[in-house]
């Protein structure tokens, strides 16, 4: 097995007796509480910070205006810019869900509903938000771009069963989506 | 006569009892001694915390208010549960009980900063299920947190906080057991919470524990070497092992590390800085060590270790170690404050002077520069924690074994050639 | 101290030896052994704490509580205690003859130390107040007033216990010292008395013990040590 040997840096007498490394160590770390003491911390205007310290204190502020565009956070589904529903439940994301928090019950399509060329449609459509690991993959699975994860991060719930949203849930959640799905086309 | 000058009489002709003096005396410092060190264990939690939290950029538990989340029970969760509170009273928001309840500043959170954290964490581990695994030495997993938190509780009783003041009755030394052998009764006390820990990792009857056992034993037992004879240059300079004599001393002719006043500003006196510095770096090493604080928390190195020697313990139990850590680190600090930085003494001769006005305020002043020191300590335990990284095993047992006991050794005979040749 | 409290404390406490020494030899967990073995080093210190012997109490406990026995039970812990305490073929007879051997050194150990405390000058005389024993070694001097007055006729341990007695032992520590600084000696500066001792009269057998110790440590060493091949 080929190996690179790992270049240790030649210690010369004064590192080896460690009392100087030692007060250069202590004078960083002062450095930092007295910059955090005074409000001046570095990289603190970078993370939108306010008072002691780099940090936002958290209820008061939050980041949610930063959040980068590939944040994920609950998983929703949503409807086309018609108001179709996107889903045709096929449930790959049920298959595909590591923590198994997807559950869903096919059903007909409702005979109301403005596209009738899919075969079936989610009866109720279930994820528990105690057993999702938030990992993406049902967003990236779906042929249908019908369930996305969104930027929600705050999920309080005080029962067990408050955690598993339900479908009419997911898809006030989600809302309609922009970008056309041109699979199910009048035209096709 | 009145029922109070009865009572005061009473008092009075107990007091002037030498027995039931020594008895008063002694119940009222131990009460004092007890609660200033459970005080500071909560304290130095919360100093952890905090200067954590600063010195990595963070605000650390700033939170934990006191009111608010009481009255939010009684009213709504509207911003102002205050007033939904008095209504709730029938009381008008214009009476006198509102103004004062404003003024307290009961109508939003008191600000603690976060002090009240600890408690609450206390509170919490203290509700917590106490969960005892079924394949552990029942009595030897219960009496193992005793035998950790109980020495340093008990090693303080020799460390002085104030000089003495005599009254009326008898002279009062601030000193819970004024010992002959002070430095060594601290050393052999807080040596047996050893004990806790060993049994604490066999006792659990589980791999990781018992190594980490295994290595508080090792650790302690070549520290606690290097530390005994890290301070006999000291004691050669003060030839007294009363701790009180020791800080008299260095009220008297300058701190160890500190010597600008009194018999501290001859140059004989600043020969002796190298030996004593030297035995300051490696004793306050050692105390690290003792109290099994990083850079030599090996006993429960989380990364190796899982939790070290109270991995399977819960509860009450747990905070126990907890605060067996932590009373280490208060005793540690103390130490190093009697021994190196004057204890109570405030230095420059102001404890001479401070006596010759009223003795009462000198040991008052004395008692809250103590306080002060240990603080400071305290800080700096945790601020070298906060920096360094965790040193490995090999190099602990090495550092403790071939270069502190040398260290130690060597210095104990240049300490005497000082004294021999220089003064 | 009040003498009937010290008395008590002394009784206390070496009843408090004894019974963990006996638990020492019988308890079958051998960490239990070691805890009580503990136990009654702590009982030793606080016997000597209780005859002003602060110094020598607090060794016994750095030394032997804090640091050999923690040795013992670090050893003691890594052994499979199990099969000792499951031992089925366990018989009243045969732990006898087990213990037969060791109650036979310590019975021949402690009838010389008996022989040599009766053997003292002065002490076969059981009429001889304990004081004066000590008077007529011209040693530490542990006899004390109290002792001395005793009404003729009565003994003087069978009383107060005797403790060390601080002026005797500020005029061992120095010679010179005029009778009232004497008579002022409140505590006994046990760390002076023994360091005098130690490194004036007993100067060379303290250093032969040393290097004798010395000489086990390299010898440890030397036996302990990997030699490499290469």
């Amino acid at each position: 097995m080929s190996y690179t040997p790992v270049k240790r840096p030649k210690f010369s007498l004064l590192d080896k007796i460690y009392v100087v490394e030692l007060v250069k160590g202590l004078a960083i770390t002062f450095k930092h509480l007295a910059l955090s003491l005074l409000g001046k911390s570095r990289n603190k205007k970078d993370f939108n910070g306010k008072g002691v310290g780099a940090c936002m204190p958290f209820p008061e502020q939050r980041w949610d205006s930063q959040l980068p565009d590939y944040y994920r956070g609950a998983p929703t589904l949503v409807r086309g810019e018609d108001g179709r529903e996107r889903c045709v439940s096929c449930q790959l994301c049920e298959f595909i869900c590591p923590a198994r928090a997807i559950k869903i019950t096919p059903g007909a399509v409702s005979p109301d509903a403005s596209c009738q060329k899919q075969e079936k449609a989610p009866a109720e459509f279930e994820i528990d938000m105690l057993r999702c690991i938030y990992c993406g993959m049902c967003q990236e699975v779906c042929p249908e771009q019908a369930i996305f994860l969104s930027k929600e991060y705050l999920i309080t719930v005080t029962d067990r069963k408050q955690a598993v949203r339900n479908k009419a849930t997911l898809y006030k959640l989600g809302g309609t989506r922009k970008g056309l799905v041109n699979k199910w086309n009048q035209f096709k | 006569m009145s029922l109070f000058d009865t009572i005061w009489n009473w008092c009075v002709d107990l007091l002037h009892n030498d027995i039931w003096f020594y008895l008063i005396t002694t119940v009222v410092k131990l009460v004092l001694m007890f609660a200033v060190i459970l005080a500071f264990v909560v304290l130095s939690v919360w100093i952890e915390r905090r200067v954590a939290g600063w010195i990595q950029d963070r605000p650390g538990p700033n939170r934990a208010g006191i009111p608010l989340q009481l009255f939010q029970r009684f009213g709504s969760k509207e911003k102002q549960p205050l007033k939904d509170l008095l209504h709730f009273f029938g009381i008008p928001e214009t009476c006198w009980i509102a103004k004062l309840c404003t003024w307290l500043r009961l109508d939003r959170e008191i600000p603690t900063f976060g002090l009240m954290q600890p408690c609450l964490d206390g509170g919490k581990l203290f509700l917590k299920q106490e969960l005892t695994p079924s394949y552990v030495r029942k009595v030897y997993f219960t009496i193992a947190p005793m035998l950790v938190l109980g020495p340093p509780m008990v090693a303080a009783a020799v460390i002085p906080f104030a000089s003495s003041v005599s009254t009326q009755f008898g002279e009062i030394n601030m000193v819970v057991a004024n010992l002959a052998i002070g430095p060594l009764w601290i050393f052999a006390i807080s040596g047996l919470s050893v004990y806790g820990l060993t049994l604490a990792g066999w006792s659990s009857n589980s791999k990781y524990p018992f190594l980490g056992g295994l290595r508080a034993t090792a650790q302690l037992i070549s520290y606690e070497v290097a530390m005994g004879l890290s301070i006999i240059p000291l004691l050669m300079v003060f030839s007294t092992l009363n701790m009180q004599d020791i800080v008299q001393y260095q009220a008297d002719n300058g701190w160890t590390l500190l010597p600008l006043w009194g018999e501290g500003l001859s140059w004989q006196r600043w020969a002796l800085m190298a030996p004593l510095a030297l035995s300051f770096i490696i004793f306050v090493t050692c105390v690290f060590a003792e109290a099994n604080r990083t850079p030599f928390d090996m006993a429960e190195c989380e990364t190796d270790l899982v939790g070290g020697y109270h991995s399977e313990y819960s509860s009450m139990k747990f905070a126990s170690f907890f605060m067996g850590e932590y009373a280490a680190m208060v005793i540690g600090s103390a130490l190093v404050v009697t021994l190196f930085l004057g204890g109570w003494s405030i230095g420059f001769g102001a404890d001479a002077a401070l006596h010759s006005v009223c003795s009462w305020l000198a040991v008052f002043c004395q008692f809250i520069m103590f306080l002060i020191k240990l603080v400071a300590f305290i800080f700096f335990f945790v601020w070298v924690r906060w920096t360094l990284p965790r040193f490995r095993w090999d190099q602990v047992m090495k550092l403790g074994w071939l270069v502190f006991l040398e260290l130690a050794v060597a210095n104990i005979f240049l300490t005497a050639a000082v004294l021999y040749f220089v003064k | 101290m009040d003498p009937a409290i010290s008395s008590i404390l002394f009784y206390l406490f070496a009843a408090m030896a004894l019974i963990c020494a006996c638990a020492v030899v019988f308890a079958r967990n051998p960490v239990t052994s070691a805890m009580s073995m503990a136990l009654c080093f702590a009982a030793t210190a606080a016997l000597l704490f209780g005859m002003g012997a602060q110094f020598l109490g607090i060794i016994q406990i750095i030394v032997y509580a804090g640091a050999i026995l923690v040795l013992f039970l670090f050893v003691v812990m890594m052994l499979d205690i199990r099969t000792e305490e499951e031992d089925s073929s366990f018989s009243v007879f045969r732990s006898l003859i087990r213990m037969a051997p060791g109650a036979l050194v310590a019975g021949v150990l402690s009838a010389m130390i008996c022989i040599a405390a009766i053997k003292l000058p002065g002490a076969g005389d059981w009429q001889n107040p304990l004081c004066q024993v000590c008077d007529s070694m011209g040693e530490l001097c542990i006899g004390q007033q109290e002792a001395a007055a005793a009404p003729q006729g009565q003994l003087p341990y069978g009383g107060a216990l005797p403790r060390l007695n601080p002026e005797a032992a500020a005029r061992v520590l120095n010679p010179a010292i005029s009778d009232s600084e004497a008579a002022a000696a409140t505590s006994i500066p046990d760390v002076k008395l023994l360091g005098q001792r130690l490194f004036s009269q007993y100067n060379i057998a303290f250093v032969i013990l040393s290097f004798a110790l010395l000489a086990g440590t390299v010898g440890a060493v030397a036996l302990s040590r990997k030699i490499r091949k290469d």
